[in-house]
């Protein structure tokens, strides 16, 4: 959000939806795959930036080329397609015991990441220029960067659903900054506020037999309305 | 400002030329500037006064020629842009301090530079509810906090109000006085760099070095 990307994880949940055709047609984890095609996104992307085309529309381009893909291999598919469906609008019972371990590794190794270089990250996303005159390679970290919204968002999007996995990574933030506090304290809020919205989320559509990312989504909103109207009341 | 300079410059181009595709920016420069120097860069728009400065923070590399910097010297830099329009990243001023340091504890080097930069009083508040005139001073601060020898300030006073440029230069002059560290600062504003700095350079697309500023005025009255 800070970095001027809300459009980021929108770009890489479709991006990883061609990764998730492409697991099922080659036979290997959708999820892995859906890593592995985001992670090679990810480095198209800060590739393209690099280069500077008019202003964030590189992730137009990925979008559009994510999606792409993924119709045109969905062609090819055979039987999958309800499992693949499920990819758009999430859902916990499709979620298997490898997926659960290749989400809690993925979690653990974003979090140690950031939390070994949350300096070098809050000084890139404050200022690039800054962080290059400090001799910070900002390409690597911009790099590093998406690489990590990218795996976040192949891991979320199983439960949340490629649609709405966007809205996850944004209106958390965006509730959070109607506080008005510093960079810790809005990125400990926002942590809260997601945390909140998947696990409630997911009791209100177990009980209800809702679609879980709607669900999830819908109780962010609440929290941003909250934190909205609490700003401008007080 | 009786600052005693060295020999040895601190900065010094050789033959250095940049450019981009579509024309030449800077065009074989050679300059150098001596430690405790107070230099003023001043040059139309489109000139390389900006280009200059990213060259030697290391920001561009010279397509020929030599950009050396003293590696022994940190530098401070202040971006033209931080003091201007909206700046609405969710950081208090102590967080934009801390986090330009490497891991550790920073309190007291924190401290001082809040304290010489008069900026104590906005620590906990967020930048982004801070006029131009303060965050710009709180991005000194910044540059302040990492020790520099040499500090660099691209368009200082733009868009900042009358009062607060005042304000500003008096603490680079007490900076300059103290510290004996190394100042450049770009501006548009040629009486200001005539009155403030011991030297000035005249930037489009070569570099002409005026040991004694005011003739400037005389030289360049057009910029």
């Amino acid at each position: 959000m800070v970095r001027r990307y809300p459009g980021l994880a929108d770009t890489l949940a479709h991006v990883s939806l061609a990764g998730v055709v492409l697991g099922f047609l080659l036979k290997i984890p959708p999820l892995l795959a859906s890593i592995g095609t985001t992670f090679l996104a990810a480095i198209g992307m800060e590739a393209v930036r690099r280069r500077k085309i008019f202003g964030e529309s590189v992730q137009v381009l990925f979008l559009s080329g994510g999606l792409a893909i993924a119709t045109v291999l969905l062609k090819f598919d055979q039987g999958n397609q309800q499992e693949i469906f499920s990819f758009f609008f999430g859902s916990i019972v499709t979620v298997s015991w490898q997926d659960v371990w290749i989400t809690v590794i993925t979690a653990i190794f974003a979090l140690t990441t950031v939390i070994l270089f949350y300096r070098t990250f809050f000084l890139v996303a404050l200022d690039e220029e800054l962080a290059q005159a400090q001799g910070v390679k900002i390409h690597f970290w911009n790099f590093l960067f998406v690489a990590l919204a990218a795996l976040t968002v192949s891991v979320v999007m199983r439960v949340v659903g490629i649609l709405l996995v966007g809205s996850l990574m944004i209106i958390p933030v965006l509730a959070a900054l109607q506080f008005g506090y510093g960079f810790f304290r809005t990125m400990m809020i926002s942590i809260g506020i997601s945390l909140f919205s998947v696990i409630s989320g997911l009791f209100v559509s177990y009980y209800l037999d809702l679609a879980s990312g709607g669900a999830i989504v819908l109780i962010a909103l609440s929290c941003f309305f909250g934190s909205f109207l609490y700003k401008h009341s007080s | 400002m009786s600052v005693k300079i060295p020999n040895k410059p601190c900065i010094s181009f050789e033959n250095v030329s940049f450019g981009y595709p579509d024309g030449i920016v800077l065009d074989d420069v050679n300059l150098s500037i001596f430690p405790g120097e107070y230099v003023g860069i001043v040059g139309p728009n489109g000139g390389g006064k900006t280009t200059l400065l990213k060259l030697l923070l290391g920001i561009l590399r010279p397509k020929s020629g030599l950009a050396h910097v003293d590696p022994a010297l940190g530098i401070g830099y202040v971006p033209q842009r931080l003091s201007q329009g909206v700046f609405d990243f969710p950081a208090t001023v102590e967080e934009v301090l801390v986090n330009s340091l490497s891991r550790g504890d920073h309190a007291a080097a924190v401290e001082k530079a809040l304290q010489v930069t008069d900026t104590m009083k906005y620590k906990k508040k967020l930048i982004s509810q801070l006029s131009g005139g303060e965050r710009q001073r709180v991005f000194i601060a910044r540059a302040l906090v990492l020790s520099p020898k040499i500090l660099v300030l691209d368009e200082p006073a733009t868009g900042v109000d009358t009062p607060s440029q005042d304000l500003f230069y008096r603490m680079i002059d007490r900076l300059h006085a103290l510290s004996e560290m190394t100042i450049l600062f770009v501006s548009h504003d040629l009486e200001i760099v005539a009155r403030e700095t011991t030297r000035c350079l005249y930037v489009n697309h070569s570099v002409t070095s005026y040991s004694c500023p005011a003739d400037i005025l005389q030289h360049h009255h057009h910029v």
